[in-house]
């Protein structure tokens, strides 16, 4: 056996697992080269290190301050709880009149010629994901809009206890506009997503796609000009 | 020789049908709010997460806070948990999501980066090296054995740290480990290889002060 494939064996060796067609030619190999021994020899040693790691023990305070976390978190899902929608379903929201009217005049004023429309929030959630009374909305987008009617805008709320990463996506005359988007918790991502395209539609869709653990999410939202 | 192999060990977490069955029920209550139930679940994992958040990081603040981070969400997933993997393997996979988003937001603030802290203990470990005589009380220490395991784990880029530390402290099967950072055995079994062949590098020089 030449040293490059007795060097590929090694973790087996020290594991124990060289299939036994191997492990005769192996271990003559070891016999005969002084440089793969002390090579095996010194992985033996390197992975008795590792495996006499001591477990750390958390601090003291540790439990407590988690149980307090939880009983936080809790309550501000209670609070929330009152005011967040189904969390299954994208629900249309109207925003309150003073907000729209709000909105309608920083629109009219940063875009001129803006035929602002049906202003709608939406609180998109993660599937199966089913507190009982209490809401797990992840991702809130409120009033998204046409500027100048070849741009749409809206921002995107985190509502989770972690940082989200995702892309939106809006879709509209044919044509499709990503971007990407970090949110920090309780974080807020203003997007504004531009094309030519847009102008003189009625109607466009933004798709929200984000990571959650391992899961990948998505939801779409349709909204009229 | 082989029968002497130091990782001829029995691996990961094989779970009779009776535990099994207790582990479901704890779960079951622990999604409907028992507060008992949550207290057990914390107990039976906060010591695991938290040692394996501080290999992963290699510091002890740290570690409190993506153990502590992690939990909350184990918690507020966990009626999300279908039982694909085993609960360990998922509360793993949490953790080390936890420990990435950590990672990304040090890179994201330079001063305090990972990068740094890392360079900062690869000149620590240099100097371990360089030290023909150090204080033999001082190493002596289990502490101090943990903390010069860790340097060395800490100069391992985090794709390799997390194999490293899931295998030799964790004791976590090759298949516990795939399932962790989603990659397939074969890759999880030559990136473990490399970092072993690099820790080697690193730790025999100090091969003595781990001899007990």
């Amino acid at each position: 056996m030449r040293c490059e494939k007795a060097q590929d064996l090694f973790s087996d060796y020290c594991e124990g697992n060289v299939q036994r067609a191997l492990l005769v030619p192996l271990e003559d190999h070891l016999i005969h080269c002084t440089s793969c021994r002390g090579q095996v020899d010194e992985l033996y040693d390197t992975w008795s290190m590792l495996d006499s790691a001591i477990v750390v023990e958390p601090p003291a305070n540790f439990h407590a301050s988690v149980w307090q976390r939880i009983d936080e978190h809790e309550q501000e899902m209670a609070r929330r709880g009152s005011r967040w929608f189904d969390m299954f379903r994208i629900k249309v929201v109207p925003r309150p009149a003073l907000a729209w009217a709000a909105s309608l005049m920083i629109v009219l004023a940063l875009a001129g010629v803006s035929v602002p429309g049906r202003h709608i929030a939406a609180r998109l959630g993660i599937i199966d994901f089913p507190f009982s009374q209490q809401t797990s909305a992840a991702i809130e987008i409120t009033a998204p809009s046409f500027e100048g009617n070849s741009t749409v805008h809206f921002t995107l709320t985190n509502h989770l206890v972690e940082t989200i990463q995702g892309t939106s996506t809006v879709l509209c005359n044919g044509v499709t506009i990503n971007k990407p988007f970090t949110l920090a918790p309780d974080g807020k991502a203003d997007i504004s997503l531009s094309s030519q395209q847009f102008t003189a539609t009625s109607s466009a869709r933004i798709k929200v796609t984000w990571q959650y653990g391992s899961e990948t999410y998505s939801r779409e939202l349709r909204f009229n000009n | 020789m082989a029968q002497n192999a130091p990782g001829a060990m029995a691996r990961g977490h094989v779970q009779d049908s009776q535990s099994r069955e207790e582990e479901r029920l704890l779960l079951d209550r622990c999604r409907k709010k028992d507060r008992a139930a949550i207290d057990e679940l914390l107990r039976r994992f906060e010591k695991k997460i938290y040692n394996f958040a501080y290999r992963l990081c290699g510091n002890y603040d740290q570690a409190g806070d993506i153990a502590s981070d992690t939990l909350i969400r184990v918690y507020v997933a966990l009626p999300n948990f279908r039982g694909d993997s085993s609960l360990i393997t998922w509360i793993f996979r949490i953790t080390h999501n936890v420990y990435l988003d950590d990672l990304k937001k040090q890179r994201a603030r330079p001063a305090e980066s990972l990068d740094a802290m890392v360079e900062m203990e690869k000149y620590s470990i240099a100097k371990q090296i360089e030290d023909p005589s150090p204080t033999p009380q001082d190493l002596a220490e289990s502490r101090e054995k943990t903390d010069l395991l860790q340097v060395a784990i800490n100069t391992l880029p985090e794709y390799q740290r997390v194999m490293v530390v899931m295998y030799h402290t964790e004791n976590r099967t090759y298949e516990e480990i795939a399932a962790v950072v989603g990659l397939p055995i074969g890759t999880v079994k030559s990136r473990l290889n490399r970092a072993r062949l690099s820790l080697r590098e690193k730790l025999v020089p100090l091969r003595e002060h781990f001899q007990s």
